[in-house]
């Protein structure tokens, strides 16, 4: 290999300054605004969040302003096709579908979304208590754990459905229904959290929070369920659908809510026996409890991989 | 006949962010019965290099350019099939961590005789006699019960030993060991290094040795490549590299590893080197190793060195060994030509 | 491993017991009772009672009752009138709804484990954005939505298909099919995901290295070590399957436990919905406990684990 000439002047020591150009430096982002921008980014949930949004506003202002009103209609005009007048069209008693699919849409997210706030506090006590004071404590309760999981949820709520619901108690279906699913669907929110704290347990800073004095109890709302927050928030956002689904389950089976309150579950049930004819009366609740269902799935996986880039594929 | 030639070897990783030149035109040779040791820190394109020529890269990597010829075929230009043809027969790997690189749900003797049975089309019954000997080569006491066992009922000295003995069962011409004993504790590397020279002694096989650890290198190869930024910076044979290095970055990496087998160790204190490797997004024009370098001059910061011979067989890659340069090297200033 | 079966057989008849338990004093425990809705005069309710031994002590009732399940006996509907024995009502029905609950759960299985693997090997092109969808739309859409939409179209309109009645293969399709819904979604999830993770792991690269064949790689390494959490999730497909099937038997009319199971809750027919719902535990937990075992066989880390 010969070896080549090159300008002499460059064979001059390079300053500091120099060096430096090659450096990269970044600027750091907080966790919390990191998330949204990436949420933000994430084209498919921000859209999924939308949609939550539009229906939730739909469903609460439409049943209000419409003409048509959830529970009455006119005869004549039962089991209409869907035309400009009703735009899903009309049941068997003439009561407009569009409303009625809206009115519906209102209990099953209201289902919804308190049946998953109470399993979060439920689940969220159950676990990190569990897991932080460890020991006998956690044996007995991780057990209870396993014998509940190992039961069908939704048998179990059958069974607290049946018994619970008395007939005739006009509007105790919401109620009963909100304590059946809380009573059983925080058994996931309590393994997750159990996980993640005692994980968390085992890090410096638990033992640095403890050496300056901090109590059990402050470690535990301070420390660590804060660190648990983003899968707290995914596990939450999940049990929403869940409850949905399993709302519109029950209502399908016969559990649901009785006449004249409407969930999208019972509408379904309601246009079963008339499928044949009037196939539109399923379509438009079904339609409706997929499309919550698939929002509020599709937002709960962009909240995951917002809040932890590293589950990403 | 050379039994590997890298010429010029060029590969990237296409990302969804862009295109990562992980290996940026290395030209190597090894002869039959080498060994040659590839050093350089994580990131410096070493492992990515060998996994270009056993054709083993992620699906985003790509060779961009080059050629690697093993014997006097350009397997480049293989095709998957026939690359899997060579592989595990011809050319075999160790791989760094025993503890994942061994499959946890199949027995050790099935792991040791899949290729075997594929590759040389022997028996079940011939495939196993031939595992027990192996293990036994290897060291592995009790090896009719060890062969029926899993993974996880061998320890990592153990495992790393079921891994040699796998890699050596079709008899390869060459095994790659990508820092085969970096995941081992201090005791067992000695032990998997004697194991490894003796059956390169006994079974004239040449074996590239990828490795951060210049202990490793001085003890087996003959041949080192010093590797940084996906370059090779330096290269010659074992001694040049050890007691006449030409390259900063060769130094500075022996100068941060703690040597008992060097005098000075007693009296100099450990020196890391200062800043980051490269970003391999965008390389730097100039050496790969200039803005960390305390001798850096400005045509080290524009444009790479080219190779400047030192000895017959040793090259480094630094404008320090310019005549025309200015700062004074490490070395000293004799020798610049 | 003897150790490890027995510990989980004990296990599993501790929850069993738990279960009869919590569903028995239920029952007994909640305001009112079978015949409290019922247009009879006091005096033949208390003698109803009488007769289902509703009268007695709550204690002793659990304690005859626990006697009775031991020897089989579920007890008698209380709706239509002693006529039918709890026992014979499971062991009529239950055959078809396992014919079906097996079809379904081959049938996810099957298509899962296909469609998940095609999703991990193609990572990020469009055969994994195709399975991802099919994935995300089972989930999404809830069980008795696809059995309509399904009996609607094929059955109604099309009339491919016949759309009640359980006697020839034909009858089996779309009922299976939407059960299998949420099943299928699941595995494929499970398997896509896992299979990303092992097609990175380092014993895959080591298989490559070895110059396997690539179906040899795919299955033998990669399939392997994939279905770990299928396996795991076994127990609530079968779950699943189970309860999806309260509205699918009585979507398409099959004459199977389930749709029996959900008239008689709606009939608040006691003894029956207790008997069912013991039944089905007790088959869900040994459903479980064979899941453990096939676990235990096919990764043999796992016995380490209780051996030790």
């Amino acid at each position: 290999m010969n070896n080549p000439e090159f300008d002499t002047a460059l064979f001059a020591a390079a300053s500091d300054a120099e060096k430096k150009t090659e450096s990269i430096v970044r600027p750091s982002v907080g966790y919390w605004r990191d998330v949204w921008t990436r949420l933000s980014r994430n084209r498919v949930s921000f859209a999924a969040l939308m949609i939550i949004v539009a229906i939730m506003l739909c469903a609460i202002i439409i049943p209000e302003v419409s003409v048509d009103k959830y529970n009455t209609g006119e005869l004549q005009i039962s089991n209409n096709s869907p035309n400009a007048r009703h735009w899903f069209g009309t049941d068997n008693i003439g009561r407009d579908v569009f409303v009625r699919v809206f009115y519906g849409a209102r209990y099953s997210i209201l289902i919804g979304l308190v049946a998953a706030l109470i399993n979060l506090v439920i689940g969220v006590l159950y676990g990190s208590v569990s897991a932080f004071f460890g020991g006998r404590a956690d044996i007995i309760m991780m057990r209870i754990v396993d014998v509940l999981y190992s039961i069908p949820l939704t048998i179990y709520v059958i069974i607290l459905m049946t018994f619970l619901n008395r007939p005739g108690a006009e509007g105790s279906e919401i109620g009963t229904m909100i304590i059946a699913f809380s009573i059983s669907y925080w058994i996931s929110m309590a393994r997750i959290v159990r996980g993640e704290i005692l994980q968390l347990k085992q890090q410096e800073f638990v033992l640095a929070a403890k050496a300056l004095g901090a109590s059990d109890w402050r470690v535990l709302i301070k420390h660590l369920i804060p660190n648990c927050l983003g899968s707290i928030t995914v596990t939450t956002m999940m049990l929403v659908p869940q409850a949905i689904f399993l709302e519109a389950f029950l209502s399908f089976i016969g559990l649901g809510l009785s006449a004249p309150r409407a969930s999208l579950g019972t509408l379904c049930n309601d246009a079963l026996a008339g499928l044949n004819q009037y196939p539109y009366q399923m379509f438009f609740p079904a339609l409706m409890i997929s499309v919550i269902i698939l929002a509020f799935n599709l937002f709960g996986d962009g909240l995951r991989d917002a809040l932890d880039p590293k589950m990403k594929d | 006949m050379k039994l590997l030639q890298i010429i010029n070897l060029h590969t990237s990783f296409f990302t969804h962010i862009g295109e990562v030149k992980a290996v940026r035109g290395i030209s190597l040779e090894l002869s039959h019965g080498g060994v040659l040791g590839i050093v350089g820190e994580s990131g410096c394109g070493k492992s990515v290099s060998m996994l270009s020529v056993t054709g083993l890269l992620a699906e985003t990597g790509k060779i961009t350019e080059g050629q690697v010829i093993f014997e006097d075929r350009d397997i480049t230009k293989y095709t998957d099939k026939q690359m899997a043809r060579l592989r595990g027969n011809e050319i075999s790997m160790i791989f760094q961590d025993p503890m994942t690189s061994l499959n946890p749900l199949l027995s050790i003797g099935s792991q040791l005789t899949e290729h075997l049975i594929k590759h040389k089309r022997v028996t079940r019954g011939e495939a196993r006699k031939r595992a027990l000997d192996m293990l036994r080569l290897v060291g592995i006491p009790d090896a009719e019960k060890r062969i029926n066992q899993y993974p996880h009922e061998f320890s990592g000295g153990m495992r790393q030993r079921a891994m040699i003995a796998a890699s050596l069962i079709c008899r390869p011409k060459l095994i790659i060991a990508d820092e085969p004993t970096t995941a081992l504790d201090v005791t067992i590397q000695a032990q998997i290094l004697d194991l490894m020279k003796d059956l390169r002694a006994r079974l004239d096989t040449s074996i590239i040795l990828i490795t951060h650890d210049l202990g490793v290198v001085a003890d087996i190869c003959s041949r080192v490549a010093v590797m940084y930024g996906g370059l090779i910076v330096e290269l010659g044979p074992a001694r040049d590299i050890f007691y006449h290095s030409r390259h900063p970055y060769t130094l500075g990496l022996m100068k941060s590893v703690p040597n008992p087998r060097t005098k000075s160790a007693a009296k100099e204190k450990l020196k890391p080197i200062d800043g980051q490797p490269p970003d391999l997004f965008k390389p730097p024009p100039g050496c790969p190793f200039a803005p960390r370098c305390d001798y850096a001059m400005k045509i080290c910061l524009r444009a790479p060195s080219p190779f400047y011979k030192i000895s017959e067989e040793h090259d480094s890659a630094c404008f320090l060994n310019d005549r025309n340069a200015s700062v004074t090297a490490p070395w000293g200033k004799e020798g610049q030509s | 491993m003897g150790r490890y079966i027995l510990d989980r057989f004990l296990a599993s008849l501790l929850t069993i017991f738990v279960v009869i338990t919590l569903t028995f004093f239920l029952m007994r425990l909640m305001p009112g009772g079978p015949f409290t809705s019922e247009r009879i005069t006091e005096k033949a309710r208390e003698a109803m009672n009488a007769k289902y031994g509703l009268d007695k002590p709550v204690v002793e009732q659990y304690v005859i009752y626990l006697r009775n399940i031991l020897h089989g006996d579920f007890g008698t509907s209380m709706i239509f009138k002693g006529k039918e024995v709890t026992g014979d009502i499971i062991f009529q029905f239950f055959p078809n709804s396992a014919k079906l609950g097996i079809v379904s759960v081959a049938l996810s299985l099957a298509a899962g484990l296909g469609l998940g693997l095609l999703a991990g090997a193609r990572q990020g092109r469009l055969a994994d954005k195709a399975a991802t969808l099919i994935a995300t739309l089972g989930i999404t859409i809830p069980s008795f939505v696809i059995g309509s939409v399904l009996l609607y179209t094929v059955g109604v309109r099309l009339r491919w298909l016949p759309t009640t009645g359980f006697t020839s293969w034909r009858h089996y399709i779309m009922p299976a099919a939407a059960l299998s819904g949420i099943g299928l979604s699941f595995i494929t999830r499970l398997t896509r995901t896992k299979y990303v993770e092992v097609k990175n792991s380092d014993f895959m690269r080591t298989a490559r290295a070895k110059g396997l064949d690539k179906s040899t790689i795919i299955f033998k390494h990669g399939l392997r070590n994939s279905i770990l959490p299928v396996i795991t999730y076994m127990g609530p497909l079968i779950a699943n399957v189970l309860t999806g099937s309260f509205v699918i038997e009585r979507l398409f009319a099959v004459p199977g436990l389930g749709s029996d199971f959900v008239q008689s809750v709606s009939r608040r027919d006691y003894s029956v919905v207790m008997g069912v719902v013991i039944f089905y535990c007790i088959f869900i937990i040994a459903c479980n406990f064979l899941v453990d075992i096939l676990y235990v066989v096919v990764d043999p880390r796992i016995k380490l684990q209780n051996n030790a």
